[in-house]
Parts: structure tokens; sequence; C-alpha cells
């Protein structure tokens, strides 16, 4: 005779487990060693985050980006947990549950406790956006774009350093194409990721803007499908969606940033132009 | 005469009672300043100085140092106020004698050192734009 409550206590160890790694979002010590600060996800558009589940604890932080942190101390018997707060606020602002770093370097996050005493403390760094790769998900970094008209393609915005290192927090988004009857903005929303669609043949140019930085990527559209070719600095897949199964967007083409961004210029950067609007 | 002679023998004892008094008491001198962090940029911590970068945070052990032979002892209380908190803030820490210095903004002010409540000392502070 078999044991009935086997199976359902298997269910809850496992289930405790997938819970337990759920709990234990990525953190770092903090400097004086006697707990952690644990990075949460603030908004839908930080590149550490997949949903509101950070992957990891960003190395570095955008100028501007929003993010949230927790502190947990080892031994503390204080309830609730030391509050976290800026060590400057000149350099941070609070944003509802979360912060923005509003000046490059480092910037110091302190854990306080109840009592008004500096319980732990961490230092992050961050850097302006300097440049954003758009890659579809799974390629490297787009150097340009082919589309074949009504095809749609789903392009991800990687804000990054000079140095080329992913920047943390969630940042605001806009997108737009200098010629909306060429390829046009199909995603309802705009975020770290975009829906882009080729409306006919021809070529133009598609912005995203982050962080003061604008950059920019030639788009050729073909009349064809076939036509559709994407070459990145490694080649990698692409993920394709054919004419008839598109995302339906706003219908209305062009971004509403269409053309605003940043300081309006376009530099001759990377690819085809990048502007730093500081 | 006699008036002159005992006049003269009480200032001599007075001045010895008051000598012993006196050094049984310690002297403030100086306030020895420890790191017991290392922070991401550079920080100067001199008893007469503090330097760091705005955004930059360091723990330090502080001690008072004292001008004649007898020392503090550890009863004594070491509190450090910072006298413009828009500039520069000093934190306690959990445990005595341990501080939490920050850089909030860029410009110069001074930290009282209090030893039993009593001000000894203003530390010169400069906090420097921040490092990138």
């Amino acid at each position: 005779m078999r044991w009935p409550y086997f199976y359902p206590i298997v269910a809850s160890v496992l289930l405790a487990a997938c819970g337990s790694f759920e709990d234990n979002p990525p953190a770092e010590a903090g400097e004086l060693g006697r707990g952690d600060f644990r990075y949460s996800c603030i908004g839908d558009a930080d590149p550490y985050c997949v949903g509101t589940s950070p992957t990891s604890f960003p190395t570095a932080f955008a100028v501007g980006a929003i993010f949230g942190l927790e502190y947990h101390a080892e031994d503390s018997e204080d309830d609730p947990l030391p509050r976290v707060i800026a060590g400057s606020n000149t350099s941070v602002n609070t944003v509802g549950p979360g912060f923005a770093i509003t000046r490059p370097g480092y910037t110091v996050f302190l854990a306080m406790s109840n009592f008004g005493e500096v319980y732990d403390f961490r230092h992050v760094y961050a850097a302006p956006v300097q440049r954003i790769p758009l890659t579809t998900g799974r390629s490297d970094e787009l150097l340009d774009l082919t589309l074949g008209a009504g095809e749609t393609l789903q392009l991800f915005a990687q804000p990054e350093d000079g140095l080329r290192t992913l920047l943390g927090g969630s940042l605001a988004y806009a997108w737009s194409s200098d010629d909306p009857t060429v390829a046009r903005i199909a995603s309802a929303d705009q975020d770290r990721d975009v829906t882009i669609e080729g409306v006919q043949a021809g070529t133009t140019t598609l912005r995203v803007e982050a962080g003061g930085y604008v950059q920019a990527i030639e788009v050729r559209v073909g009349g064809d499908p076939s036509d559709a070719d994407t070459s990145s600095e490694e080649e990698g897949t692409t993920e394709r969606t054919p004419p008839g199964e598109s995302e339906s967007g706003d219908g209305s083409g062009s971004s509403e940033s269409d053309g605003t961004v940043g300081d309006g210029s376009t530099g001759e950067g990377d690819d085809l132009g990048t502007t730093g609007g500081g | 005469m006699r008036n002159f002679v005992w006049l003269s023998t009480l200032l001599t004892v007075g001045s010895a009672v008051g000598l012993v008094v006196g050094a049984c008491a310690p002297e403030f001198g100086t306030l020895d300043i420890d790191p017991i962090s290392t922070p991401p940029a550079g920080v100067t911590l001199r008893d007469y100085l503090v330097e760091l970068p705005s955004g930059v945070a360091i723990a330090v052990a502080v001690s008072a140092r004292s001008d004649n032979a007898v020392e503090f002892d550890e009863t004594a209380s070491i509190d450090l106020i910072s006298r413009d908190d828009d500039i520069f803030e000093v934190y306690p820490s959990q445990r005595p004698r341990e501080f939490v210095f920050v850089g909030v903004a860029e410009g110069d002010t001074c930290i009282d050192v209090l030893i039993d409540g009593s001000q000894e000392d203003c530390i010169n502070v400069q906090v420097e734009p921040p490092t990138q």
C-alpha cells in the first residue's frame, strides 16, 4: 500500500524550493559585512529584470534610471529591517519605492537602524548612457536591419556606458521611425523592447532615445519578406513574424516622439548615427 | 612677616594641589581617525582634515589622544557632529566610537569633536566633486 501523502509532500518540497529561489533576489554584501543589499525591479524597462524578477545585481546603473534596493541584516533584531536611504540627496532622487541616481559617479546607500545608526552601506556606480545597442533578444548588436514589407521584428534596447557595461534600472524609452511609410513602430507601448514592421520598400532610420542618448539604425524594407536580412556583429538567430501574423499596434505609424528625441541632432557615431544628449 | 610666610606657604601648597589635580585629568590633544572600510575613491583622514568625494562614505573608528600624560579612558564619550549636514554627514555606527562619514555635496565644513559633552575641536572637512 502506497503512503497517500508521498506525492503531496514531494510537491510541497519542490514548490518550497522554487519559492526559495524566487525569494532570493540578487544581492551584494554590505561594506561593513553585516548583511546584504538586494536588488529589486521597479518599472518594466530594466535590462537586469525579467518582468519584476531581477536577474543579477547591476555592475553599474544608468543615470536617471529607477531601481529598488532593500537591505537584509544577518543578525539584526530590528523589526522592520533596516531601511535603505541615499547617502546624498543631491545625487539621488527618491521615486516612489525606488531610487534614481541623478549624476555619474559613486553614490552610497545606507542601511539605517531604527535608532538612526548606520547598520551597513554600499556604494553603487552610475554612468550616463553612451550606447544603446539594439538586438533581437538572441542576436548580438544589430548594425543595420532589413525587413520585408509586412514583416515584423521585435527589437530590444540595451543601454550601455562607454565601456560597454550594461546599465541597470528602468529608463524611459522613445522609439521613432524617420519615415513610417517605410517602417513603423508597431507596438502600442514604447518600452525597452518594441516591434517594428516593414510597410513598403524603401530605406529609413529607426531611432531610440533613453537617458538623453539617441541611437539610430538604418532600416531597409524590401518589397518581399524574403528580402529580409539583418546583420549583426556576430550573426545570431532573429525572431521574425511573417506578414499576417504581426503584432498589431496602434496603427499610427510613427511614434509620439518622432523627430523630437534628445537634443534633436544626429551625430556620426557608431552605426548610422548616435547622439549624446548628456 | 608672619603673614607673608603664611601666604607663601598657602600659594605653594595650592599650586602643588592644582598641578596634581590638573595632571590627573587628560587634556584633549587630537582625535585619531582610523578607517574601517575601503571606499571606492580616495579619502584623506587626518586629525586636522577629512577629504572625501561627494557620494562616498567611509566607516571610521576614533579615539581621543591626550596632550598630557593622562590618557582618556574608554568611558569617555566621543561625539562627532557635522556643522553642515548639507555638505557632510556623520552618522553613529552600531559600535561605540565608530562613525560613518558621508560626503553629501561639494563644499567645506568641519566636524565638532565633543568629549564627554565638551566641545574640544572642529576638524576641517572638504567634500570634493563626485569621482567618475
